[in-house]
C-alpha cells in the first residue's frame, strides 16, 4: 500500500519524512505529482505491506492524505 | 609580531572549530539549494537545515517548532520586529543603551508615525526596573531591548523585564547579539515573544547568518518586510503567512546555516557555562588593572557586578583613537575604538562623542594575552 501526503511547507515535509523514518516507516520525499496541487512542491510517500492507521500518519498540521492507486490518487483526508 | 584579538564584540575570532570545514564541504561537495529542486541530494540537505533549526530551538529553550527563521543578520531580524510589527500610532519602548540595530529602525519607524519612547539607563548602563515599569503604559505595544551592551558590558535583567511585559501585555523582543552563546537564554522562562540573534559573535559561526525566533502570537501581527520566492505556495504571488516561510524569502545563506550548525555543536560540547566563566575571568583580570589607573577609566558596571565580558576604557587626557592605533601597530592588539554603532549608549555612559576603546574577550583568549594588553596600555600611557 502506498500513501501520499502533501504539506503546506517544505519544512513540514522534511520534518514529517524524518519522523516517519525514525518510527520505522518507509518514507520517501519526492516532488508532488502534477495531477495534485499543493502549497508545497514536495510530498512524502509512505510504503507499507499493510494498511496504516490513518490517524497515526495524518494530523491537523498536514495538508492532504491520499491513497496511491496506480496512476490515481484517492483523497482520504484533508485540512484546510 | 604575534597578534592578540580582543574584538570579539565585533565578531568572534577564531570561529568554532569545524565551522570552516563544514562550509567548505557543503560548497565543494554538494552546494545545492533546498525547497526548490526535487532530488535526493536536496532532501538530504533540507534535513541538515532542519537539524540547524532544531538546535536553535533547543539552544534558546523554545518549543514552537516552526517559529525559527534564518535572516542575514540580527539587524535584519530587528528590522522585521520593529518595522514589520509597528504601525503608525503604535507605541514602542526601547532603552537608552540600544545599538543602532535597534535605534535606527526605531527612529525610522518614529518618522513614520509610531510613538517612540526611551527608558533611561544609569551611567553604568544598567536598567532600573521601576523606571521601566512606569514606562510600560497600557498603550505600549512592544519593548525592544538589548540583553547585553556592546559598549559597556552592562547586562539587562531579561527575566524580570519579561515578567513585567507579560503582566502588562506588551510584546517583549530581545536582542541577544552580545549574549547568545555566553549566557543561557530561555525564551519560555524569560517570557520572550521575539528573539533576534546573530551567528557570528558569541555563537562562533560565520558572518552573514542570523535569525529570529518568535511566538505565534507575535508572528500573526508582523507584516514581512521582504517578499519573494519561498518554494511554497508557488501558485500564488502572495507571500505565505505560515512559518518559517513568511520570513525567509529568496535563497538562504545555506553555507552560513551549515557553519552555524557546526558552531552550535561546538558550544554544546564545550558548555556555555564554561565559556562564560572563562571569558568573565579574563574580563575581570583585565579590569583589575584599571580600577585605580591614573590615565584610564573603566566605563560601565564594576568588576563585581553582573556583566558581559566586554570592557570599555576611556582615556580622558589622551586620544582614544591614537591609543587604539598604537595598541595594534606597536603591540598587535586588536580592539575597537569610537562609538561602536551605539551613540545612544555612549550618551548614557557620558562618553559621547569621544567614545571609548572596547576590549571584548573570547574564551580562547588567554591570561597572558590579557596581561600583555595591560602592559601595552601602561607603556602607551607612560605608566
Amino acid at each position: 500500500m502506498e500513501y501520499l501526503i502533501t504539506f503546506h511547507t517544505h519544512f513540514d515535509a522534511v520534518k514529517y519524512s524524518r519522523n516517519m523514518k525514525k518510527a520505522g516507516c518507509k518514507a520517501t520525499l519526492k516532488p508532488v505529482p502534477r495531477k495534485l496541487s499543493s502549497s508545497c512542491g514536495s510530498c512524502v510517500v509512505l510504503s507499507s505491506s499493510e494498511e496504516l492507521d490513518l490517524d497515526k500518519i495524518f494530523n491537523e498540521d498536514l495538508e492532504r492524505l491520499y491513497q496511491v492507486s496506480g496512476d490515481d490518487f484517492i483523497l482520504l483526508k484533508e485540512n484546510d | 609580531m604575534d597578534k592578540i584579538y580582543l574584538d570579539n564584540g565585533s565578531t568572534a575570532f577564531p570561529k568554532a572549530p569545524g565551522v570552516g570545514q563544514a562550509m567548505k564541504d557543503y560548497i565543494e561537495n554538494g552546494g545545492y539549494n533546498i525547497s526548490r529542486g526535487a532530488y535526493e541530494s536536496s532532501y538530504v540537505l533540507s534535513e541538515q537545515i532542519l537539524d540547524a533549526r532544531e538546535k536553535l530551538l533547543d539552544f534558546f529553550a523554545f518549543d514552537e517548532e516552526n517559529n525559527v527563521a534564518f535572516t542575514p543578520s540580527v539587524t535584519f531580524s530587528l528590522n522585521y520586529f520593529i518595522k514589520g510589527l509597528l504601525k503608525a500610532g503604535d507605541r514602542l519602548l526601547i532603552t537608552s543603551m540600544e545599538h543602532n540595530a535597534v535605534a535606527r529602525p526605531a527612529e525610522s519607524a518614529r518618522k513614520n508615525g509610531i510613538d517612540l519612547d526611551i527608558v533611561q539607563c544609569d551611567e553604568k548602563g544598567n536598567l532600573d526596573l521601576d523606571n521601566l515599569e512606569k514606562k510600560l503604559t497600557p498603550e505600549t505595544k512592544a519593548l525592544v531591548m538589548l540583553h547585553g551592551s556592546n559598549v559597556s558590558g552592562s547586562i539587562m535583567p531579561a527575566e524580570e523585564v519579561g515578567r513585567l511585559c507579560k503582566e502588562k501585555d506588551v510584546f517583549f523582543i530581545l536582542d541577544v547579539a552580545q549574549t547568545a552563546g555566553v549566557f543561557p537564554i530561555n525564551m519560555k522562562e524569560m517570557n520572550i515573544d521575539g528573539l533576534a540573534f546573530t551567528g557570528h559573535k558569541g555563537l562562533l559561526g560565520p558572518h552573514g547568518i542570523g535569525g529570529l525566533l518568535l511566538t505565534h502570537r507575535l508572528s500573526k501581527e508582523i507584516t514581512p518586510l521582504i517578499d519573494g520566492g519561498t518554494g511554497s505556495k508557488s501558485d500564488s504571488i502572495v507571500m505565505p503567512d505560515f512559518l518559517p516561510d513568511k520570513f525567509e524569502p529568496g535563497t538562504m545563506n545555506l553555507p552560513g546555516i551549515i557553519g552555524l550548525s557546526a558552531a552550535l555543536d561546538y558550544i554544546n560540547r564545550v558548555g556555555i557555562d564554561n565559556i562564560r566563566e572563562t571569558e568573565l575571568k579574563l574580563a575581570r583580570r583585565f579590569m583589575a588593572a584599571f580600577l585605580d589607573h591614573p590615565k584610564a577609566k573603566i566605563i560601565g558596571p564594576g568588576i563585581e557586578e553582573k556583566r558581559c565580558p566586554i570592557v570599555s576604557l576611556d582615556f580622558p587626557t589622551m586620544d582614544n583613537a591614537d591609543i587604539a592605533f598604537r595598541l595594534d601597530s606597536e603591540f598587535g592588539i586588536m580592539t575597537r575604538c569610537g562609538l561602536h554603532c551605539a551613540p545612544m549608549a555612549h550618551q548614557t555612559l557620558k562618553t559621547f562623542p569621544e567614545g571609548t576603546i572596547r576590549f571584548s574577550f573570547g574564551h580562547l583568549n588567554t591570561e597572558d594575552e590579557v596581561d600583555l594588553a595591560i602592559d601595552a596600555i601602561n607603556v602607551i600611557t607612560s605608566i
